[in-house]
């Protein structure tokens, strides 16, 4: 009887101990993925594993600096986690380019084209002025640009609904 | 082997019983451990049996798989590299690619989508309008437009901003309502001013 009791324990042992061996190789598979998705999301684009935010980033190679748009993000994240949240519902990239608010051949002048930034209608696109310096008062800056371009996204979206 | 034994494990696990008490009542009722250990191999045998001989036929064979799998490929790429369907809004537009400049087209397919949203009014004449577009380069240059009669419109702004994008749609699209360019470069300009908020 004691000897049953042994043998039976002594299967379950290794039942469990076999499960727990698939389920740690499955879990480091997906680790695994999930590391090299990761790092290769972020050489284009931004990514964060944890809050499951992805945000394309086009960026200018000649006259932009993608470092500064992660970093600006990063920051948001870091400083304003809600509008962080909107901004990871609300918009899908950011793009360093001109805003362009007006056609020269009709209105006979640029409009928008000094502006740091912009949001487009009816997209979940953001423009930022592309610049290659690389500092604080930038990644400042252009951090309070997403922000603010999330939320006029985030209402033109909600308004669609209404 | 008789047969009553089988049917007799067959009624005890339809009637919720564990294999253990069956065959501890079986043992009772002074059945050996090799005839009841037999029963049970035999019952699992025919069903695995049933189980293979029937998947075949509710199943699809693997080639019938791979060729609707294909089949389903390739109708998804030429919808995505030749195509913009807006089937609520009898919208279908044919988009010839450009190999030089743009051949997923992905800028102005997103353009319209975002005319779609931010300017539903320039939509619907967009729908009704045109019916093909261009990506190679026409008479408006490169980052351009052109207008080719009929309903067949030439957008070569590839890599382009999106906001531009829409801006040549709806310039064009103005040509194919039969307005001259000081009309269709206003028409563009009050997209612009739509579509972009600052």
């Amino acid at each position: 009887m004691k000897f049953n009791i042994l043998q039976k324990l002594k299967e379950i042992f290794l039942k469990v101990k076999s499960r727990l061996k698939f389920y740690f190789v499955f879990l480091v598979a997906v680790f695994i993925f999930f590391t090299i998705f990761s790092i290769g999301a972020n050489l284009f684009s931004y990514f964060d594993p944890l809050t499951f935010c992805y945000i394309g980033i086009e960026n200018d190679m000649l006259r932009g600096n993608q470092k500064t748009v992660r970093k600006a993000i990063g920051l948001l994240k870091k400083e304003d986690i809600q509008s962080y949240k909107t901004l990871c519902k609300n918009v899908d990239t950011i793009v360093e380019e001109y805003c362009r608010a007006a056609d020269p051949r009709g209105r006979g002048q640029e409009v928008g084209i000094d502006e740091p930034g912009c949001y487009i209608r009816g997209s979940k696109v953001i423009y930022l002025i592309p610049t290659k310096k690389d500092n604080q008062f930038v990644i400042n800056q252009r951090s309070e640009m997403i922000k603010k371009y999330a939320f006029f996204s985030k209402n033109f979206w909600e308004n669609q609904q209404d | 082997m008789p047969t009553n034994l089988r049917d007799y494990i067959k009624d005890s696990f339809m009637k919720g019983l564990k294999k253990a008490q069956i065959e501890a009542s079986l043992l009772q009722s002074g059945w050996t451990k090799e005839q009841i250990e037999d029963a049970f191999e035999r019952i699992e045998f025919s069903q695995k049996e049933f189980i293979e001989k029937h998947r075949k036929r509710i199943l699809p064979s693997k080639k019938v798989f791979t060729i609707f799998l294909l089949i389903l490929l390739f109708f998804g790429l030429i919808y995505q590299f030749f195509f913009y369907i807006d089937i609520g809004n009898s919208c279908f537009v044919k988009i010839i690619p450009s190999i030089t400049l743009e051949f997923s087209n992905s800028n102005i397919k997103r353009s319209i989508k975002i005319l779609k949203y931010g300017s539903p009014a320039d939509y619907q004449d967009f729908c009704r309008l045109v019916d093909t577009i261009d990506a190679n380069i026409d008479c408006g240059g490169f980052e351009g437009g052109c207008y080719r009669g009929g309903k067949r419109i030439a957008v070569s702004t590839a890599q382009g901003t999106v906001s531009w994008t829409v801006a040549i749609i709806v310039h064009e699209t103005c040509h194919a309502m039969g307005f001259g360019e000081t009309e269709c470069y206003a028409a563009g300009d009050r997209i612009l001013g739509t579509i972009v908020e600052i």
